[in-house]
């Protein structure tokens, strides 16, 4: 079942130049896909499509069997609960805790507390972060804000996790360490897309890569 | 609106069980919103201010109309020692009588000498006596119907008869004044639009300047899949609780200050002055309005925001 498909998908920021051409590819539902190039190849902006924050200029994506093309608010926002995303730039919400930043998505669902606490408590179990629940991200390292915010995209147990250069900024033990729990959830039947320059990692953990060059996309 | 939607919406305005962890403390905290309150508190206060005094010159347009409406009044100037060669008190008399005959006239009464001295009190004090004073004796002539035709026609017939007589047609200087009073009715109630607006948009202001600061938070919401309730419920409780109490400061401001006035001026306050019976029902109407308002304004301009992007 394919869960993610550009046809002929180009894009642009307002009247800019187009910064991706004719993107076409499909994601297989559980696949694992890397996704690289040089620093302002479009990688960015080809995540943003496909956790729809953006509209392509032109084309057409389907995500969940759905034209998210369409506009359709409702559509959309449902769709991006079915999605989990690894900023580059973590993205805390600086006023909230660890473990508070980590439950968003569920207090979005309407979650009940008790089932909250207890997701929260195993989610950051999972990434190692157990005793540091009611820290101020601004106190936790890189490593550990990558973390939590690696918890916080995958709490919600998305069909799809994306995630923008995870392991720009950690030392290359945590950046395997990293990876290893994008494998765990990839085992788990989540479909997963990471944005990477480590070339050292794609060969320690081999899957299909997507090359973006200057806007076009190749696969290898 | 159609029901359908008004209920739905009323309920979320209303509701108490709302997450607001992601942004909720971050915004109420914020040095804009703690003043909030007391700049609705000074709107709403003006707003009221403005509505009282509107109504304080309609009650009396009103009493104006209703005094007036159908009298005018014939003078006699004190130079006149007595009308057609009459006795003084002969040629009163003979005055009235013609006065009261006239198939225009309902009813003509002279006014009495206590009363010229009540009108004239404020300028000649208590101790003065208008006997003794040079004053034109004046009639009330209240008629059946008040019209250019009927006057004219008096006043010819009058003119006749008792040649010194003056007739005052009230509705000259009647209409200027409500004309006058209808002007400042209108300032009053424009006055009180702009302050209600003003509140308003402030409001909208600080609710656009919360959104451009938690931008990168809204961001992210919005990519975990928040919906526009969702986050329009950020702010909310927060909204609420500003233009609520906001609006409880104005109101009981207004009516600390009305109930000042009333025992300062008891005695003076001229009538009409303030809210009278269904009035009172607009003075607590325009909080309430203020207070819906803000939580419409808010959602307005939450979701107007929201709608820039996918």
């Amino acid at each position: 079942m394919v869960l993610v498909r550009f046809d002929n998908v180009g894009m642009r920021y307002g009247l800019g130049p187009e910064v991706l051409h004719d993107i076409a590819f499909s994601l297989p539902s559980g696949s694992f896909h890397y996704l690289t190039g040089p620093s302002g190849a479009g990688k960015t902006s080809l995540l943003r499509l496909m956790f729809l924050a953006q509209q392509p200029s032109r084309g057409t994506i389907n995500a969940f069997g759905k034209d998210v093309t369409s506009k359709d608010r409702k559509v959309l926002q449902s769709l991006r609960r079915r999605i989990g995303v690894v900023f580059q730039e973590f993205r805390m919400v600086s006023h909230l805790s660890a473990a508070e930043n980590v439950a968003l998505p569920l207090r979005i669902r309407g979650m009940s507390e008790p089932s909250i606490r207890e997701h929260v408590r195993e989610i950051m179990a999972w990434v190692g972060l157990e005793h540091h629940t009611e820290a101020d991200t601004a106190t936790l390292s890189g490593g550990q804000q990558q973390r939590v915010a690696i918890a916080r995209a995958v709490i919600s147990n998305p069909d799809l996790l994306l995630a923008d250069e995870p392991t720009g900024n950690v030392d290359d033990a945590l950046a395997e360490r990293l990876l290893y729990l994008f494998e765990q959830m990839h085992k788990n039947g989540t479909t997963v897309v990471v944005a990477t320059h480590n070339r050292r990692l794609i060969e320690r953990y081999p899957h299909p890569v997507f090359q973006l060059d200057d806007g076009w996309l190749k696969k290898s | 609106m159609p029901k359908g939607r008004l209920v739905p919406l009323l309920r979320f305005f209303l509701r108490t069980e709302v997450d607001t962890t992601p942004l909720g403390s971050a915004f109420s905290s914020e040095r804009a919103t703690v003043i909030l309150p007391w700049v609705i508190g000074v709107m709403v206060y003006l707003a009221l201010l403005m509505v009282s005094a509107s109504m304080s010159i309609d009650n009396t347009i009103a009493r104006w109309r209703a005094d007036l409406a159908d009298r005018i009044t014939v003078v006699v100037p004190p130079a006149v020692e007595g009308l057609g060669g009459m006795p003084l008190t002969e040629s009163h008399n003979s005055l009235l009588s013609f006065l009261r005959s006239d198939v225009s006239v309902s009813r003509a009464e002279e006014i009495p000498s206590a009363k010229l001295q009540l009108l004239l009190e404020p300028w000649l004090g208590t101790a003065a006596h208008v006997e003794g004073l040079p004053l034109p004796r004046m009639i009330e002539v209240d008629m059946r119907k008040v019209d250019s035709v009927a006057i004219a026609q008096l006043r010819t017939r009058l003119t006749e008869n008792f040649p010194q007589v003056l007739l005052d047609d009230h509705r000259f200087w009647r209409n200027r004044l409500l004309a006058v009073g209808r002007i400042l009715q209108g300032i009053g109630l424009v006055a009180m639009i702009v302050a209600l607006a003003t509140a308003l948009v402030i409001v909208a202001l600080g609710v656009q300047i919360a959104m451009s600061k938690h931008a990168t938070t809204i961001q992210l919401l919005r990519v975990m899949g928040a919906d526009d309730s969702y986050i329009t419920a950020q702010f909310l409780p927060a909204v609420r609780r500003a233009s609520a109490i906001g609006s409880l400061i104005g109101l009981l401001v207004f009516l600390s200050t009305y109930a000042l006035l009333r025992i300062v001026g008891d005695g003076f306050a001229p009538q009409g002055m303030g809210p009278q019976d269904w009035q009172w029902a607009m003075v607590f109407f325009v909080p309430l309005f203020l207070f819906l308002a803000a939580l419409a304004v808010l959602v307005i301009t939450i979701w107007g925001r929201l709608r820039e992007a996918p």
